[in-house]
């Protein structure tokens, strides 16, 4: 009888990995302990070794499948030997490549005048009975999130009861949390908080990971959040001349990393605290205000935008809060961030001046009830007596969530970092 | 009773020889003045006037096959039509000493039969008879068509009424004699005996010999014609019906004013050809067909070669026969030589016989003997003859343009026939006299024993109590058919061992007891004529209540249940009805050919009610329904269940009459997690599986015993389902093609958006059954329940599976085809 090798579980949320690169081919001899193939999850890679000695006589995923944890992925056994029904069989494994084929041979090939969707997957389709989907449509669940727990890790009706009850939880929690928050700060345990934006291409991306992950999070704030963005311009004659002078100042003093969106973060960190409608999460039976400020920085990444947490950021000089936003960029571009740095954070900034963006609307990082999206620096006509002169202003977009802080709150925060930012120089006296 | 028959070693070992009576061969020698006194010049002249119509009748329907053009008409007849061209003289001098009542039965070839018949009432029965068929039937609606064209006299419009409604019914009109839903092979008219013919090869052997006990046993008159070829002696049914009508028990054990044997006789229309197989010479060895009687009992069938080729020789001995078969002398048997010039359907090419034989047989038409015969006695003269023809043409023309236009006569609506498919009746007695029994239903021991018995098989407390002081199974089943045998006068009960040994698994026992001989009786070992018997017997007007000892000896008389039982009431437009159950236990313990659960295939087939009672309080209100019923219905008894006491009814099982709710399945057991749905005895085994799933895991699921598997009603099912969303199905039947995947795939079709898995089904392996010590490896055990559940429906947490129940598994099953 040939050995199932199965997809292993590493850890309890992580629902599926992508297979990367099979190191071993069809036929080909195996020793127990000898690594098959690399899988991915959305934090790490891993390989699958050989539970056992013989051939491996059958690969059921190719590379780039996103295959659910537990699930069969090879079989190993003697030569010749028949295998147990393997429902994958066939057809047999379509590589990528085919695939794309496929897909661009069904979209050129189909008749126009049809309305029907190729039903050509590009990855496994998802197993899910008819009740579990109905179900988790009625809840808002992703089915694609789910662990299915039914035969083959068909995603059934308990699967999604379970998740109901998980997101019930979670929000239970993230509330606790928030309250201990509120009195003294500890190191956080819950999720990973991870937003993104989309990519387009003409190829098909397997959604797994981290995207998957965006996606999920990204939908579920836009579902369950009534979010409107506020646009103001600020002044940005003094972030550049405090920019200059950073940057001019001598290397000893370690200024000159200092960059226009630490001056913000710094704006938002001292500007905060007075609005503690703006630093809260939005818990649907009860608004949760921090006093503290864990300021979310969104970084992007090859990966896609992370968004490490600058902790007691309100408590922090310039110049430490430029090196806590250096540090934790490091470190999500380079893979290595932690869990911690990763959670906790009660307000968000997010930053597309570099690419030129003047305004745009940023999605809440849920429970977050606020998120500032910073723009790009440009210069504005400006009314002085008779004249009308160009100064450099700084697009500042605030989104926040109406089911928490009206519009009135919320403009009037973003009037307040419109003037701090115009006004930096007094914020530095208070640090 | 069969104990006062002793048999005598010294008697049947003694030397001796078995002297056989000579068998009389074509003995009937022409005499005109005796001929002329019987009939007079007038019957003899309609003797000849309906062997033409015949003959032109047909000669139409050939021209239709091969010309597809009669005269001016034009008409593509796709369908059979079996020509018996030269038969003509034996069909009608068959009939012309048959009155109304006689019952013919016939084959595919039988338009000259149901004709002669027809022709040979008309002539007897008065016009006011005649004028009373003719409007209540189908409510006039042939009659309304009919009528337009001009007729002399009403037997005139009889015959045109006759001519008329069999082409109709022919090419497939709702005016036809079955609304055209018999067609061609299956045409018949009961207000003149032509009863329905059989497109099964010697089909209605047996079920002419149902007719004839039910004219026995009830008393009314006339005899019964199976009217079957000489190949039909190659079937098995004829062989077995011609057992049935010649025991012994008619004169040794039944009383005396029954009558004797069922006046029954199987006339063998011997034309020497079985489609193109030579019965003569190839495929039989009798030589002379009459022989077989000597087969069969010490009167040889009072068997004869009759010359079919001349109608008075025909018409002489069925005078003689049928004295014999009305003293309850019968059964018997005639070898009636005919030919036939046609082929066995217009595609035959006659490859199997020479020109030279087909000559000389044309060289001695019937028709053209007999009209010589009659010229040369003077009888009739040449000119009268000549517009005899004419008229017989006349007459067929007139009923082609009344039959081919589709705006004179229609098709009937499709959907019709599911109108006709069962009659929905109910109808507690079939005749209005007082039944015949022995002693006062209260005063039948086996009742009286019963009365001491508790009707629960637990007690006020939920105790179960002993199986000795429990009603049974068993007893209820009795408890409803010896309330049906005091109510309906015309309900028998036969089948193996059925008096006496009570039936093999005792249901029976106490009715031998109150019922006489005719109402309840043994019969040989032949499966096929014993439901073929009921068949006859349930259509004839009576209701019968049959027995096959197993399951699989269904195979036995797969005819009978597939083609006749289920067919008759529809082929018939619903004219006929079929109140007959055929009781069927189903086995374990002994192996591949008596353990099997056949459900399945029987709900197949359509036509036919199928129910499968689990516990006493359903054995007996659905025996009820059955009995009450004037549908076929087939009542599966599983032998597990015999001993069994009554579980699931608060009260338990009512002493009074009561009725299942046809097509009702009922809820076991309510559960909110998973619905198990049993059909039979893995009733009990799935309820063992179900406590488990409590204990162990906490699921709750839901039973349903399913009792009928036609009609089904699936509301409540598909209510349980839609709940649960989870479903297992399990039966005792093989899986591959158990009726359990027909239920699942309209479960699926019906509740698909609430399903949580698809619907399991676990049946018994697709294996022989094995011996008793090794059933748990074919029929479905609690644990294969269990591990469905797990494998193919809800993983159960920590659960270890003892047996493969999985997917893959099947899946091997079926590319090894086990």
């Amino acid at each position: 009888m040939a050995t199932e090798v199965l997809m292993p579980r590493q850890g309890q949320t992580v629902e599926s990995c992508v297979i990367l690169e099979w190191k071993k081919k069809e036929g080909e001899k195996v020793q127990k302990g000898d690594i098959l193939c690399e899988v991915e999850t959305d934090k790490a890679v891993f390989s699958v070794e050989a539970p056992t000695d013989g051939i491996l006589l059958k690969v059921l995923f190719s590379e780039g499948a996103d295959v659910p944890v537990l699930t069969p992925i090879a079989y190993i056994g003697e030569a010749g030997e028949q295998l147990p029904g393997t429902p994958d069989k066939s057809p047999p494994p379509i590589s990528s490549k085919e695939q794309q084929t496929m897909q661009t041979a069904s979209t050129t090939s189909q008749d126009p005048g049809l309305q029907y969707q190729s039903s050509a997957p590009d990855r496994k389709p998802l197993r899910i009975s008819p009740r579990a989907m109905r179900l988790a449509r009625q809840n808002g669940i992703q089915p694609e999130i789910l662990v299915g727990t039914g035969p083959k890790g068909r995603i059934i009706e308990r699967d999604v009861r379970r998740a109901i009850e998980e997101k019930q939880q979670s929000l239970r929690s993230i509330s606790e949390e928030a309250a201990r928050l509120s009195t003294s700060w500890e190191p956080s345990q819950t999720t990973t908080p991870v937003m993104g934006e989309t990519k387009e291409g003409g190829i098909s991306v397997p959604v797994t990971g981290t995207r998957k992950v965006i996606s999920q999070r990204m939908m579920e704030s836009l579902q369950s959040h009534a979010q409107y963005t506020l646009h103001a311009i600020a002044d940005a004659r003094a972030l550049l001349r405090w920019r200059k002078r950073f940057k001019e100042a001598p290397e000893a003093y370690g200024y000159q990393d200092i960059t226009i969106n630490d001056l913000i973060l710094f704006v938002v960190a001292k500007t905060l605290p007075r609005f503690p409608e703006l630093n809260a999460y939005w818990l649907k039976d009860t608004i949760q205000r921090f006093s503290t400020v864990h300021l979310g920085v969104a970084v992007d990444t090859p990966k896609g935008l992370l968004v490490p947490v600058i902790r007691n950021a309100q408590t922090l000089s310039l110049a430490a809060l430029s090196r806590e936003a250096k540090r934790l960029a490091q470190a999500c571009m380079e893979g290595k961030i932690s869990t911690d740095d990763l959670s906790g954070g009660t307000f968000t900034v997010t930053n597309l001046g570099s690419f030129g963006i003047q305004y745009f609307t940023p999605i809440l990082n849920a429970p977050q009830v606020a998120i500032l999206g910073v723009g790009t620096i440009q210069p504005q006509p400006v009314m002085e007596g008779e004249e009308v002169k160009f100064y450099p202003h700084i697009g500042l977009s605030l989104t926040v969530d109406h089911q928490a802080v009206d519009g009135a709150p919320a403009s009037r925060f973003l009037k307040a970092l419109v003037e701090a930012t115009a006004n930096i120089d007094l914020l530095f006296a208070g640090s | 009773m069969p104990k006062s028959i002793l048999i005598d070693p010294k008697e049947v070992r003694r030397k001796g020889i078995l002297a056989i009576e000579h068998i009389p061969l074509n003995q009937y020698t022409p005499d005109i003045q005796a001929e002329k006194n019987l009939y007079g010049n007038e019957g003899l002249k309609k003797i000849l006037y309906h062997m033409l119509v015949i003959r032109e009748f047909e000669t139409m329907l050939n021209e239709f096959k091969t010309k597809g053009k009669y005269y001016e008409v034009e008409y593509n007849h796709p369908g059979p039509a079996h020509l018996s061209i030269g038969q003509e003289s034996a069909a009608v001098g068959q009939c012309v000493n048959l009155s109304p009542v006689d019952f013919i039965f016939g084959s595919h070839r039988s338009h000259g039969e149901i004709l002669a018949k027809c022709f040979s009432a008309i002539e007897k029965l008065s016009d006011q008879q005649l004028e009373g068929t003719m409007k209540s039937y189908f409510d006039g609606a042939i009659l309304r068509v009919v009528e337009q064209e001009p007729y002399t006299n009403t037997k005139d419009l009889a015959e045109n009424f006759i001519l008329y409604a069999v082409l109709a019914e022919i090419f497939a009109r709702e005016t036809g004699v079955n609304k055209g839903l018999g067609g061609s092979m299956h045409a018949f008219f009961i207000p003149f005996g032509s009863m329905p013919n059989n497109a099964i090869v010697g089909g209605s052997a047996d079920i002419a010999v149902g007719a004839a006990l039910f004219k026995r046993i009830n008393q009314k008159p006339g005899i019964v014609i199976a009217n079957i070829g000489d190949a039909s002696m190659g079937c098995g049914p004829v062989w077995e019906g011609m057992m049935v009508a010649a025991m012994d028990q008619y004169r040794t054990l039944w009383p005396k004013e029954t009558g004797g044997a069922p006046p029954v006789l199987f006339n063998f229309f011997n034309n020497f050809y079985g489609m193109g197989g030579q019965t003569y010479g190839e495929t039989m060895g009798f030589k002379i067909l009459a022989r077989v009687g000597a087969g069969v009992n010490p009167e040889n069938m009072h068997a004869e070669r009759v010359d079919g080729y001349n109608p008075l020789a025909v018409a002489d001995a069925i005078l003689r026969k049928r004295k014999i078969l009305e003293e309850g002398k019968g059964p018997v048997l005639l070898d009636t030589i005919t030919y036939r010039l046609s082929g066995h359907s217009p595609s035959d090419a006659s490859s199997y016989r020479t020109r030279e034989e087909i000559q000389l047989w044309e060289g001695e038409d019937c028709i053209r003997a007999y009209q010589e015969y009659l010229k040369q006695h003077r009888v009739v003269s040449a000119q009268e003859i000549e517009s005899m023809g004419s008229k017989v043409i006349e007459k067929i023309r007139k009923t082609v343009q009344l039959v081919v236009p589709l705006s004179k006569s229609p098709r009937c609506n499709a959907e019709f026939i599911g109108k006709v498919m069962f009659s929905n009746l109910k109808i507690p007695a079939w005749d209005s006299r007082k039944p015949d029994v022995l002693l006062a239903k209260e005063e039948n021991p086996r009742l009286k024993k019963i009365q001491s018995k508790s009707r629960s098989a637990i007690d006020a407390q939920g105790k179960p109590l002993p199986k000795m002081k429990v009603l049974s199974f068993r007893e209820a089943l009795f408890e409803a058919i010896l309330d049906a045998f005091y109510r309906d006068p015309t309900l028998v009960a036969f089948g193996e061992e059925n008096r006496d040994w009570g039936g093999a698994f005792g249901v029976y026992q106490g009715l031998t007891e109150c019922l006489p001989y005719p109402r309840l009786f043994n019969t040989p070992i032949s499966e096929g004529a014993i439901v073929g018997a009921g068949v006859g017997y349930a259509l004839s007007g009576g209701r019968a209540l049959i027995e096959l000892m197993y399951c699989d000896f269904m195979g036995r008389a797969g005819d009978e249940i597939f083609n006749q039982m289920s067919k008759w009431q529809s082929m018939s437009a619903g004219i006929l009805r079929m109140p007959l159950v055929l009781r069927v236990s189903v086995g374990s313990k002994y192996g591949a050919q008596h353990s099997q659960d056949w459900s399945s295939i029987v709900a197949h087939i359509p036509g036919l009610k199928v129910m499968f009672p689990a516990t006493p309080y359903d054995a007996k209100g659905m025996m009820n329904l059955a009995l009450n019923g004037s549908d076929p219905v087939v009542f599966f008894e599983s032998q597990r269940l015999y001993d069994i006491g009554e579980l699931f009814e608060p009260g338990g099982v009512p002493e009074g009459y009561y009725e299942v709710p046809e097509g009702e399945p009922a809820l076991r057991k309510k559960g909110k997690d998973l619905t198990i749905i049993t059909i039979g005895a893995t009733l009990y085994r799935a309820l063992e599986a179900v406590e488990e799933l409590s204990h162990r895991f906490g699921i709750e699921a839901e039973v349903i015993d399913t009792r009928f598997l036609n009609p089904l009603n699936y509301e409540k099912i598909y209510e349980s389902v839609q709940k649960t969303g989870k479903v297992l199905l399990t039966s005792d039947a093989c899986e591959r093609g158990s009726f359990l995947h027909t239920m699942a795939s309209r479960i699926t079709e019906t509740v698909f958006d609430s399903l949580d898995a698809p619907p399991v089904i676990v049946g018994s392996r697709n294996w022989i059954t094995p011996a008793y010590e090794m059933e748990q490896y074919f029929f479905p055990q609690k644990e294969w329940i269990l591990d469905a559940i797990h494998e193919r429906i809800l993983p159960l947490k920590d659960y270890r599976p003892t047996t493969n129940q999985t997917l893959e598994e099947l899946h091997r099953r079926d590319r090894a085809g086990v």
